[in-house]
């Protein structure tokens, strides 16, 4: 899927701009937006997202002026999935906020469960209130939730704040299959680590709203 | 002496004024959130009617009376003294409560999963329920807040509504009654019979909203 950002500014007050005319495109593959807090990071990956509408400039998806199409656009909308920096769960067990992305879209997929479940060993926990799990925990779950559904796009706030190291070498082995398999995979990050460097075809820097670099790296082979 | 007929008739009405008083303000209360939450001017709105909690009921109940008196705007309508009155002063006496209390909830249930939902694929329709799912709790506790605020006030209730028997008599105004012809024995039973009367409700509704609601 491709996801190009063209010229694009946004406002939260009108006033003051977050994004100042912030020009990317996005295509399949695995990119980095890297900046310090605050340099308009979340708002960026949210626009690309397609949740917040830029205050001005154009998202083109796989061609296609996205705010311009009428509102028959909810078959776009289902490929793109983001995860908030903040783990946001709904009330309920794990397994509750597991199924949700699939529930959305109507499907029953059990057997996609059952592999996460495995997968991430979270047999302790799939019943468990979410009140009640860690930081980590809850983060991790917002990400299988998203990883589940298999979207065409993939965009992810800081994914790897509060994930221990083994489930972090497990979710990027999850994003590089996802690429592999020809998806979108964009990270947000304030701090770049050797493995997601090593996983990038382009990097770019955001700071104070404004695209200060961009960097496109040779394609990348995964096995 | 009361009579147990008698009880269960105050029982009743003040179950019935209070209770509608309590859902048409959660109702207006919950619209005037909504629409609220996403204005630049919130803070202003949130923080007039958080000083309202505040307003004494006696003050509210002028503020109807000089409105249903018969001489008054309203006056034409007959309002005075009947549970119409009760019920539009006590309204008037629970939607602050309801708006301060169901505004923060709201605003980060409205903002966090709205967009979650949609970055999920969701479509509006999906959005509004499991906003209702998730919010279930706090309407539940905001509603019961405005409920108790209403069926425990007695300055509406006696200025308003006159405190007549088998019409506008309701258990605070009785409590009022009973404690100054010194029928303190009556006086306690209805205070019992009051406090017993909002924890059940309360715990009632506090069940449901632990509810797990399961279609989607």
């Amino acid at each position: 899927m491709d996801i190009e950002l063209r010229n694009v500014w946004y406002s939260y007050d009108g006033v003051n701009y977050v994004l100042k005319g912030v020009s990317l495109k996005l295509s399949s593959g695995f990119h980095i937006v890297v900046g310090p807090n605050g340099s308009g990071k979340t708002t960026l990956l949210k626009i690309a997202s397609l949740i917040y509408k830029p205050v001005r400039g154009e998202v083109i998806v796989n061609n296609s002026n996205y705010w311009a199409l009428s509102p028959n656009n909810t078959l776009i909308r289902k490929e793109v999935v983001y995860v908030h920096e903040r783990a946001l769960l709904i009330r309920g067990s794990v397994k509750n906020n597991l199924e949700l992305g699939l529930k959305l879209r109507g499907i029953n997929d059990d057997s996609t469960l059952k592999y996460f479940i495995e997968r991430y060993n979270l047999f302790d926990i799939i019943k468990k209130d979410v009140r009640k799990l860690s930081a980590g925990q809850a983060k991790l779950v917002s990400i299988i939730r998203a990883l589940a559904v298999k979207p065409k796009a993939l965009l992810l706030d800081e994914p790897l704040n509060h994930i221990d190291m083994n489930n972090a070498v497990l979710l990027i082995e999850d994003l590089t299959r996802l690429v592999r398999d020809g998806s979108t995979v964009v990270v947000a990050t304030h701090y770049i680590t050797p493995d997601l460097e090593g996983l990038a075809d382009s990097m770019y820097e955001v700071v104070n709203g404004v695209l200060t670099s961009s960097t496109s790296f040779r394609a990348r082979i995964r096995y | 002496m009361l009579m147990m007929g008698e009880l269960a008739d105050i029982i009743l009405r003040s179950i019935y004024v209070s209770g509608t008083a309590s859902l048409i303000a959660f109702l207006v209360g919950l619209s005037i959130v909504l629409k609220s939450v996403e204005v630049r001017s919130k803070t202003i709105i949130l923080g007039i009617f958080e000083a309202l909690v505040g307003v004494p009921t006696t003050t509210i109940a002028l503020l109807v009376y000089l409105l249903i008196f018969p001489q008054g705007p309203l006056g034409s309508l007959n309002l005075l003294y009947t549970p119409h009155a009760i019920i539009l002063g006590q309204f008037l006496v629970a939607l602050p409560v309801i708006v301060s209390t169901l505004f923060r909830p709201v605003e980060t249930t409205v903002k966090d999963l709205k967009e979650l939902i949609i970055s999920l694929g969701g479509d509006e329709k999906q959005v509004s329920w499991l906003m209702f799912k998730e919010l279930a709790p706090a309407l539940i506790s905001s509603y019961l807040m405005g409920f108790s605020r209403a069926i425990g006030e007695l300055g509406v209730a006696l200025i308003v509504g006159g405190n007549i028997a088998g019409s506008t008599r309701v258990l605070t105004t009785a409590i009022a009654l009973m404690t100054s012809m010194g029928e303190y024995e009556a006086a306690i039973l209805l205070g019992i019979t009051l406090i017993a009367l909002v924890i059940a409700i309360s715990i009632t509704l506090k069940l449901l909203g632990e509810f797990k609601w399961t279609s989607s």
